[in-house]
């Protein structure tokens, strides 16, 4: 094919007009003082990242976002594992639903979801009258506006992130390997312990990624649900930038956003490839 | 266990959207569920508020540019990557993923500052565009799927019987691909329909779109019409996994590894 770059340089084009040369404009503002934008002569300066570490609002945002994240990402596993085994394993029917179910939300605008959560979770709601009629609690819980809020919402919203692409790992396992072992004699635990799970590997690692990377960037939950209580890189940058009106601190932040995003990116590709390493020994068995 | 589970699970991921329907029927102004009582006195009332259809129309507006622009931006950087030689096809398909990697508020918000620099007004071309920005990677990486599935036999026997490039492209390529076409199709509008991020730093009191309109009302004021709005919303997402799954399959939608 001759005209490879006559069919990429449209996309490329694009991305860099649209995208690389805006970020490379914000990471210039990031070096600027406060006023550049109103027209005082600033210089260069790295003020804006040192407030970051110094600043203990924008430290706790930091610390807030990955603690999150951390605590989505593992309720995303726990959950996001049994259902994609479970439809793994399920006849068509449930499967197609169970399926039906973990994308659908997918497709619900996220201020939706956010505004179902709102209901549930107030003080007459759902949540509570089941709570008191269950007799766990005797008055109705503040849960809106918490930081339980936020992480039950964020679990909701990132679920088929995880499930989908396990179960896609799930199943692209070669049913041979299984009956193979078993065959040899292991039992079903081993079969699950030592093969299912380290060939779902590549579909935790994705499904995590996925995840947390949402959780870092995300806005709009943490703003509905958690309002001002909650402090996240993202509502902070929104803060800095439109009601504030610092651009340059509010750059500074988003760079060290991407930055973790990166990190958190690198990190789990590192993590990747040593997996799909554990992995090949396995496969020179049955080629044996 | 299984079926506990199962049935757990539907509940929890049907919870929000069931209640907010439910929401929607009550009669007085309280948002609260269970509602006491039927009505549809919201549904009238979202229907002939011409902020939620101005709002509307340019949500789909909007999310069919978007999806337009970057399925052909896809549909030609997939092919070249799938069937051009190899070289750095790893970085190409890096920087045209890298959207994904780079959170969306940042996108937004480098977005607002280059428009301010060159003094350009936010309109729908520049949510389209900024839009069209977050599209392209669902549609690259599942149009490239798609060109990379199709055995390349088969289009290499219609280069050889005499047909042109463009020709094996039209008629063997782009027909056997049509499930990811579609797939691809969706999702970019999907993306552009429901994104909030973006558009809450790029629109203004003429260019709101359907997600801000529902962000900005429940910061000040929460009855049901938002609760029948977004029943709207939710039955037309019905509609398209319907759609979906009808032409395409289910699990052929999700993110992809």
């Amino acid at each position: 094919m001759k005209q490879r770059a006559l069919f990429l340089s449209p996309a490329l084009g694009f991305i860099a007009l649209a995208l690389f040369v805006p970020f490379a404009y914000l990471l210039f503002l990031s070096f600027m003082g406060e006023g550049y934008l109103y027209g005082e002569p600033t210089e260069a300066t790295l003020d804006n990242y040192a407030e970051a570490f110094r600043n203990p609002v924008y430290w706790e945002s930091i610390v807030n976002t990955f603690r999150i994240g951390a605590l989505v990402t593992l309720a995303t596993l726990v959950i996001g594992f049994p259902v994609a085994y479970i439809i793994s394993v399920s006849g068509k029917t449930w499967a197609a639903l169970l399926t039906v179910v973990t994308v659908l939300p997918l497709f619900v605008s996220v201020v939706v979801r956010g505004f179902g959560w709102i209901i549930v979770f107030g003080r007459e709601g759902p949540l509570n009258s089941l709570l008191r009629w269950l007799g766990l609690i005797d008055e109705p819980m503040q849960v809106l506006y918490t930081e339980s809020a936020v992480i039950i919402g964020l679990t909701h919203l990132l679920l088929p992130f995880m499930v989908l692409p396990v179960l896609a790992s799930l199943r692209a396992i070669d049913k041979n390997i299984i009956d193979a072992s078993m065959v040899l004699g292991s039992r079903k635990w081993d079969v699950f312990l030592h093969i299912i799970i380290p060939l779902c590997a590549p579909g935790f690692v994705v499904g995590s990624l996925l995840v947390f990377l949402h959780v870092l960037a995300t806005f709009v939950l943490p703003a509905m649900l958690g309002s001002i209580n909650i402090k996240m890189i993202a509502t902070l940058i929104y803060q800095q930038v439109m009601i504030i009106g610092n651009v340059p601190a509010g750059a500074a932040l988003a760079v060290i956003l991407f930055v973790f995003t990166m990190l958190v990116f690198g990190l789990i590709a590192a993590i990747k490839a040593h997996l799909n390493f554990d992995a090949k020994p396995l496969q020179e068995n049955e080629a044996a | 266990m299984k079926k506990l589970l199962s049935v757990l699970y539907v509940a929890f991921m049907c919870s929000p959207l069931l209640i907010v329907i439910g929401a929607a029927f009550e009669p007085q102004e309280i948002l609260r569920f269970p509602p006491h009582g039927l009505s549809m006195k919201w549904f009238t009332r979202v229907l002939h508020d011409q902020a939620f259809l101005d709002a509307a129309y340019n949500s789909l507006i909007v999310a069919s540019l978007a999806m337009l622009l970057s399925l052909l931006l896809g549909l030609l950087a997939a092919y070249a990557l799938a069937r051009g030689d190899g070289r750095s096809r790893e970085t190409i398909l890096g920087l045209l993923l890298s959207p994904l990697i780079i959170p969306e508020l940042v996108i937004g918000l480098a977005i607002l500052q280059m428009l301010t620099l060159m003094n350009i007004a936010t309109d729908l071309v520049v949510l389209v565009l900024a839009h069209a920005v977050i599209c392209l990677p669902y549609t690259v990486r599942l149009l490239f799927n798609g060109v990379s599935a199709i055995n390349e036999n088969l289009e290499n026997a219609s280069l050889v019987l005499g047909a042109s490039r463009a020709g094996t492209i039209v008629r063997v390529t782009l027909p056997l691909m049509k499930n990811s076409i579609v797939a691809a199709a969706l999702f970019a509008f999907l993306i552009s329909f429901d994104n909030t991020v973006i558009s809450l730093f790029l629109v203004d009191s003429s260019t709101m779109t359907l997600p801000i309109t529902i962000y900005n009302y429940v910061e000040f004021s929460l009855d049901p019409a938002i609760a029948a709005l977004s029943t709207i919303l939710i039955l037309l997402s019905c509609a398209a996994v319907g759609i979906i799954s009808s032409v395409s399959g289910l699990d052929n939608v999700g993110p992809r590894k």
